[in-house]
């Protein structure tokens, strides 16, 4: 909850799977307790409600969406069960992936008696080759209406080029069930690829009904309590959705947590004047890693959803199995930590849940990091001894060391595996961990971050004042917007002297007016709109989006985006790699609108004048240095420009801040802490 | 320890080329803790990560990026592999016999110096034909050569008789394309734009592969760079000694894996049909020895080499192994040297499994490579198959060899254009005892590919897909029945002609094989309808589903057939192997049968020929009538007189069960001799016998094994029974007259 006055306030109630809308209203009547007003009264004052979702996100583990009905082109009715060969292995674990026997192929979304092949075809420039037969088509969705669908996903061949059969389509399901929920692939993922599109089209007419039915009862709650402001829902793609939108994207929700976080980031790291952020989110079972370069989060326009994929551009967080669940285990004399997860249940040893397999977590209590009495500011209680016991006779006695020295080699390793993946991710996208500063977010994110961003080459860690709600806090800053996107497939022939010979620059006029059309339709005149064309170089995978001037193109603007992008491109595979001589290929126009949303500006704390104390102290073990006494600070009674020279442990209420021996630790202008790590490494 | 690949040539290719060279460092071995030694096995790992982002980000190439041929790593001094990337396993075997070569070449003359890259191609120095690429890069410390790193891709043309290397007439590995044998292609860090040049200008698409060296040379860079970080951080003893640790746990995993598993000796076989040249049948056999924790893969009773381009070479063979054992062996173990250091290999030089120079071998990597895989994962199989814990990674034969499609001519933009279809990796797994095999998992080999799109191809090349789907029946049939290929029919699209190269084996000769019991997959099917009425269809706006109802000339194709052109009004339309089935079809629940036709992965007729299951109209089982068919094809099986009886009076329930058949039948010790029994409790065989002689055999006609299976004049097939239950064991695919193969032998 945000005030005018720039207060931030963080509170949260259990989610209640059976009707989510309570979880939501227990959590407002927490944050109005904690102003001192009724639920009722606090929700008729707010002026602007957001809200963040995992209930596509549960329908869709769970296959719990709606009963849903296909329609494609005859004689391809198999998109989805061939996958591009992938089912057996997309969405599973690194590790599990060579366990060839360990494969299964997923649930489908649509089983095969829902799907129905219409007569029809479209070629790659948009020529009918075939028109569809009408009458076919008809009896196909009285077929798929008389089998019990409540929505129906369309899409057919190369629809992003031609949508005229699409279209006719979704106009005769309008005539024949008019209640039914309808996705046009055409109109949600305009783009080249008929698994991926199938894909996404499918999952989201799957969710839309869900999601409809949710956010409308969500909807009447609220406003039930005069609440007349604009609700927000948080979307994967880069901003929030107004409600009414979210059921026709509902495939945008899935990824929505993480993107929260990372939009949360990035809208903290424009108040810090940061633009170059790696976004680290340790919880209980993953570490999440998001990138902000100049500013901007990194989309990626496919992304693994479950085991099927999603081809709407969406922030690219790629995690691994490292969280304070991640177990450690000793086989034939060789230590590994994660990726089995011991989850929250039964958890770590610690919990006194049953779990006996010492964990990250069990790790940091052992060697005095996590206080066992002041875990998630003492709401709950862990038991040191089963920690100990667990990574003694688990660790210790397999590997002939003493406890402490397993518990921070467990430490050790799991920090390596986060740095690793730090580096990976950065280099991937072409960049240097080192120009990055590390956001620590997550409830064990902070706890770690002294030492892997350090590993990882990164100077300064930033642990947001809103870490344990800093997806939340996304969706409350997050500015609306949508993106959307038309297919252009137009392309310079390999051996081009001028692009512009070869490129119809009207058509890409044309598809840029349409694209930034629907922006207005959907967000009004006042959108702020970013343009982009994606290329590629023929035969090539690698596609890029490059920014496009406000304007008419001309055929010198045609020339110059070939130059930009010849330039990002080496920018991010590296010099000399671009392939210009087997030709350019322009294929999507794609308009990114956003809108920003009521947001009170933030308001610089009081700074500290006092020296700050620590609440006490007590013997912390860090890796090959044995025990420190270490002093220990509430975090909360901090103040901007105050110092804290580590050793030391920031403790806060949702998590526990190390400050390696050495680092240096400043409360800024809003309250975040900044770790200088430079000081401890040569 | 060092690899024991045994070599029965003088001058092939082998793994014992070289002594420990002076110019390697040498070192005494750490103590490295735990918590180091698994700190840097993970960054071993993320460097070999990078170095395969850093391929693909420079290369772009789709058969870098998504059908992911190549691979990456990390090797010691000698060539040991210490990190591989889990793409193209074939790969894997390849770079490390490459590092010998070059240290075997290249040590006196040119030298090996800090900052130097070598490039290799040649398929008998340890490529495995001349498409796939070598960059290998030492890696010094003090002047010492401590370890390499190698990155191997396939290029898009290499030069040659034909665009893209695949050449059905060559009749000498040098008519197949440039061979580059070990060379210097960086200096001390100088690259030699002389060598660059000449060798990219032998290609027909010289920019394309400078982008995939650029690449792979990046990737060895970020190996060295990152190795040399790790080394200053933690010292070279330190680092080696994990390397060698590595290989050294994953040996000692291995070990362990295999002394908990019954001593046996276990045989496959399967027949590679046509050569290039003329349809003849050549055997690919492997006996595998496991005794204690060593395994002897011996492959001497294979044919030898061929005429044609379908030979592997020694590096091959060694490919085709380890990608066998990978997933089957070490699916929980780090995959590196460790894994092959238990294993000797024996074949003959000259042998289609060990080819000698000049042979021809680029289809070999589709050719006998795969067949080499298939059979060393049909006989790994077996063995696991013979414990209860360890039969969950016994696996039926997965698809058994694509069939190439490889087209030259202009596009639908007028340019000219080439290369190969990456479709045809929509292929099936075999089946587990636990489950169905994979429908359309992809290429085994592969660990994660890829296939493009049809509107990806659509967009490249000149083509109309009428249909792409999932082939009913193609998999084999089984109590689990092999997972289904995808196929696909095109027409032409935006040009007039296209020239087309195909070439498969397992076209005539069913190559993946089902097991205890499990059918053989369909075999590669094509169909090739010229001067077709088809447009007139799309005209009246029909769309094809399958060839019914086109009109036109059909063109009988062999496997591998000469050049064709593909016209305006002709239809093409292919389905590839599949993966085998697991156990005898009768034993499916007819229920899965009834489901699966409804699916359309199998058609009725086949329900009732082979499954025993008649359907009611509304597709539901009849199960009076399917008792009647099920008994009607026991008797059939119990028709025949097995060749030998056993002794009477000798009951073996209740005896000792020493080992599995599969699911299907055990080992049992009983009054000190060992005997075969059949699950139902029928003592089948001595086990020092070949239970097949005393089993009641069928012979089964294609059609018998599925309707996708076509038999080679020179083939049999033959399935064995036992006569008592009437459970179908096993099913052989053999030449005509010859005895049943004694599959599995117990020496425990």
């Amino acid at each position: 909850m945000l005030s005018d006055q720039g207060d931030v306030r963080i509170v949260k109630a259990p989610t209640t799977p059976e009707n989510r809308t309570q979880g939501v209203l227990d959590a407002m009547a927490l944050a109005a307790e904690e102003v001192g007003l009724s639920l009722e009264e606090l929700v008729g004052r707010l002026a602007y409600f957001a809200h963040g979702t995992t209930a596509a996100t549960n329908a869709f583990i769970e296959r719990k969406g709606a009963k849903t009905g296909l329609l494609t082109t005859q004689g391809f009715a198999d998109i989805l069960r061939i996958q591009r060969s992938t089912s057996g292995w997309v969405g599973m674990a690194h590790h599990e992936i060579s366990h060839f026997s360990a494969r299964s192929t997923p649930t489908p979304i649509v089983p095969r008696e829902l799907i129905a092949e219409i007569p029809e075809r479209v070629d790659f420039k948009g020529d009918i080759i075939a028109a569809m037969d009408e009458e076919v088509a008809r009896a196909a969705i009285r077929g798929l209406v008389a089998q019990g669908v409540q929505a129906i996903a369309i899409c057919l061949l190369w629809s992003f080029r031609n949508p005229a059969h699409e279209q006719r389509l979704a106009e005769l399901v309008a005539e024949e069930a008019p209640d039914v929920f309808v996705t046009v692939s055409s109109t949600l993922v305009p783009v080249l690829g008929e698994y991926e599109r199938t894909s996404t089209t499918s999952i989201n007419a799957y969710l839309g009904p869900v999601i409809h039915h949710y956010i409308n009862g969500l909807e009447a709650s609220i406003r039930k309590f005069d609440y007349a402001g604009p609700i927000s829902i948080m979307e994967s793609g880069g901003g929030v959705l107004p409600a009414s939108e979210a059921a026709f994207q509902a495939a945008n929700l899935l990824t929505s947590g993480p993107a929260g976080g990372v939009l949360a980031s990035q809208k903290l790291g424009e108040l810090l004047g940061m633009k170059n952020i790696l976004t680290a989110d340790m919880g209980g079972t993953s570490f999440d890693v998001g990138l902000i370069v100049n500013g901007r989060p990194l989309l990626e326009s496919v992304r693994e959803e479950g085991r099927f994929h999603v081809a709407l551009p969406s922030i690219k967080v790629t995690a691994i199995g490292s969280g304070g669940g991640s177990i450690a285990r000793v086989r034939e004399g060789h230590l590994s930590v994660g990726p089995e997860s011991a989850g929250s249940s039964p958890g770590p040893a610690c919990y006194g849940r049953g779990g006996v397999e010492p964990t990250i977590t069990d790790a940091d209590i052992v060697l005095g990091i996590i206080d066992p009495q002041y875990f998630l500011g003492g709401r709950m209680k862990l038991d040191r001894e089963l920690s100990l016991q667990a990574i003694r006779t688990q660790v210790a006695e397999p590997l002939g060391m003493d406890v402490y020295e397993a518990a921070a080699g467990i430490r050790e390793i799991a920090n390596n595996q986060m740095a690793d993946l730090l580096r990976r991710v950065t280099l991937r996208s072409g960049y240097d961990p080192r120009q990055f500063v590390l956001f620590a977010y997550g409830g064990a994110g902070a706890t770690h971050a002294h030492q892997y961003a350090s590993i990882a080459g990164i100077s300064k860690v930033v642990v947001p004042t809103t870490a344990s709600g800093h997806s939340a806090y996304g969706s409350v800053t997050a500015d609306r917007h949508r993106s959307f996107s038309f297919a252009v497939g137009q392309h310079a022939p390999a051996k081009f002297k001028r692009a512009a010979d070869h490129i119809d620059v009207n058509a890409l006029n044309a598809a840029f007016a349409h694209v930034e059309g629907r922006c207005k339709t959907t967000l009004g005149d006042q959108v702020q709109i970013q343009r982009f064309i994606d290329m590629r170089f023929r035969q090539q995978v690698h596609q890029i989006g490059v920014e496009v001037p406000d304007k008419i193109l001309t055929a010198e603007d045609v020339d110059d985006l070939v130059d930009r992008f010849e330039a990002q491109y080496e920018v991010i595979f590296g010099a000399n790699t671009a392939l210009r001589i087997s030709g350019v290929e322009f294929t999507v126009a794609r308009a990114e609108g956003n809108v920003p949303v009521h947001r009170p500006q933030a308001t610089p704390l009081p700074r500290g004048t006092t020296i700050c104390e620590p609440i006490g102290s007590r013997p912390v073990y860090f890796y090959r240095q044995g025990f420190q006494d270490t002093p220990v600070y509430r975090a909360q009674s901090l103040q901007p420009g105050q110092t804290v020279v580590g050793p030391a442990i920031l403790e806060r209420s949702d998590t526990t801040i190390v400050v390696g021996p050495g680092q240096r630790a400043e409360v800024e202008l809003y309250g975040n802490i900044i770790i200088d790590l430079t000081s401890t490494r040569n | 320890m060092h690899a024991q690949t045994k070599d029965l040539t003088a001058g092939v290719a082998g793994a014992t080329l070289h002594d420990i060279s002076d110019d390697a460092y040498r070192y005494t071995r750490q103590d490295v803790d735990a918590i180091t030694f698994e700190v840097i096995r993970h960054r071993l790992l993320a460097i070999t990560d990078e170095q395969a982002a850093a391929l693909a980000a420079a290369s772009g190439s789709p058969l870098v990026n998504e059908a992911t041929d190549f691979n990456t790593g990390l090797y010691r001094a000698e060539g040991e592999i210490v990190t591989m990337g889990r793409t193209v396993m074939y790969h894997a075997a390849s770079l490390s016999e490459m590092v010998k070569h070059v240290i075997a070449d290249c040590s006196v003359d040119p030298g090996i110096h800090p900052g130097d890259v070598f490039i290799v191609n040649h398929p008998y120095k340890g490529a495995l034909h001349a498409p796939d690429f070598g960059l290998l890069a030492p890696i010094f410390v003090d002047g010492k050569r401590i370890g390499w790193t190698g990155v191997a891709a396939h290029q898009l043309d290499v030069g040659g008789m034909v665009h893209g290397g695949f050449a059905s007439h060559a009749t000498d590995v040098r008519q197949e394309g440039m061979l580059v044998p070990p060379l210097k292609l960086v200096d001390g860090g100088k690259v030699r734009n002389d060598v660059w040049a000449m060798i990219t200008g032998m290609s027909r698409q010289p920019t394309n592969m400078s982008l995939d060296f650029k690449g792979m040379m990046a990737a060895n860079h970020v190996g060295i760079k990152r190795m040399n970080e790790t080394i200053e951080q933690y010292g070279i003893d330190t680092v080696l000694s994990v390397m060698d640790g590595v290989i050294d746990l994953s040996e000692a995993r291995l070990r362990k894996r295999l002394s908990e598993l019954p001593d046996g000796v276990f045989q496959a076989q399967t027949f590679l049909d046509h050569d290039g040249q003329q349809n003849k049948l050549y055997r690919i056999h492997v006996t595998l020895t496991k005794l204690g924790d060593k395994l002897t893969f011996d492959y001497t009773q294979s044919s030898p080499q061929a005429p044609g381009f379908v030979n592997a070479t020694r590096t091959g063979l060694l490919a085709g192994i380890y990608s066998g054992m990978l997933p089957i062996l070490g699916y929980d173990i780090p995959w590196n040297q460790g894994l092959f250091r238990q294993i000797e290999v024996i074949a003959h030089p000259g042998s289609i499994v060990s080819a000698e120079f000049p042979a021809p071998v680029s289809q070999g990597p589709l050719g006998t490579m795969w067949l080499i895989e298939v059979t060393a994962t049909e006989a790994l199989s077996k063995l696991m198959a013979t414990d209860l814990a360890a039969m969950r990674e016994s696996q039926a034969a997965p698809a058994s060899g694509p069939d190439l499609f490889n087209v030259s001519g202009r596009n639908q933009y007028g340019e000219p254009t080439g290369g190969v279809f990456l479709d045809q990796t929509m292929t099936g797994g075999g089946a587990y005892r636990h489950r169905d095999g994979i429908t359309v998992q992809g290429q085994r080999n592969i660990t994660a590919g890829k296939t493009p799109n049809v509107e990806s191809l659509e967009l490249l090349m000149p083509v109309l897909y009428l249909y792409r789907k999932i082939i009913g029946d193609s998999g084999g049939a089984g109590r689990n029945r092999g997972g289904l290929s995808a196929g696909a029919a095109y027409i032409l699209h935006g040009t007039e002609k296209l020239n087309v190269l195909t070439a498969c084996h397992g076209y005539e000769s069913p190559t993946s094989r089902g097991l205890f019991g499990g059918h053989p997959s369909g075999c590669n099917r094509r169909r090739l309808l010229k001067n077709t009425n088809v447009r007139s269809f799309l005209e009246r706006g029909i769309m094809p589903t399958s060839l019914d109802g086109i009109e036109g000339d059909e063109i009988t194709l062999s496997a591998k057939p000469p050049l064709f052109d593909f016209g305006l009004n002709d239809v093409y339309e292919w389905g590839p192997t599949a993966g085998g089935g697991w156990g005898d079809p009768l034993a499916r629940e007819p229920e899965r049968v009834a489901y699966d036709v409804t699916l359309a992965a199998c058609h009725s007729d086949t329900a009732r020929a082979l499954y025993g299951v008649a359907l009611t109209p509304d597709g539901k089982v009849n199960e009076p009538a399917t008792e009647i068919l099920r008994n009607t094809i026991r008797a059939r099986r119990l028709a025949s007189t097995p060749h030998k009886r056993m002794a009477e009076g000798i009951d073996t329930r209740g005896a000792e069960v020493t080992a599995h058949y599969g699911d299907q039948a055990q080992f049992v010790k009983h009054q000190g001799t060992a005997y075969l029994r059949c699950q139902c409790g029928h003592t089948l065989a001595p086990a020092s016998d070949n239970w097949k002689d005393y089993a009641c055999a069928t012979n089964m006609a294609a059609g018998d094994l599925g309707p996708r299976v076509t038999l080679h004049e020179g083939l049999e097939a033959t399935g064995y029974s036992c006569p008592a239950c009437a459970q179908l064991l096993d099913v052989d695919v053999k030449l005509k007259g010859e005895a049943p193969l004694f599959d599995i032998a117990m020496t425990t």
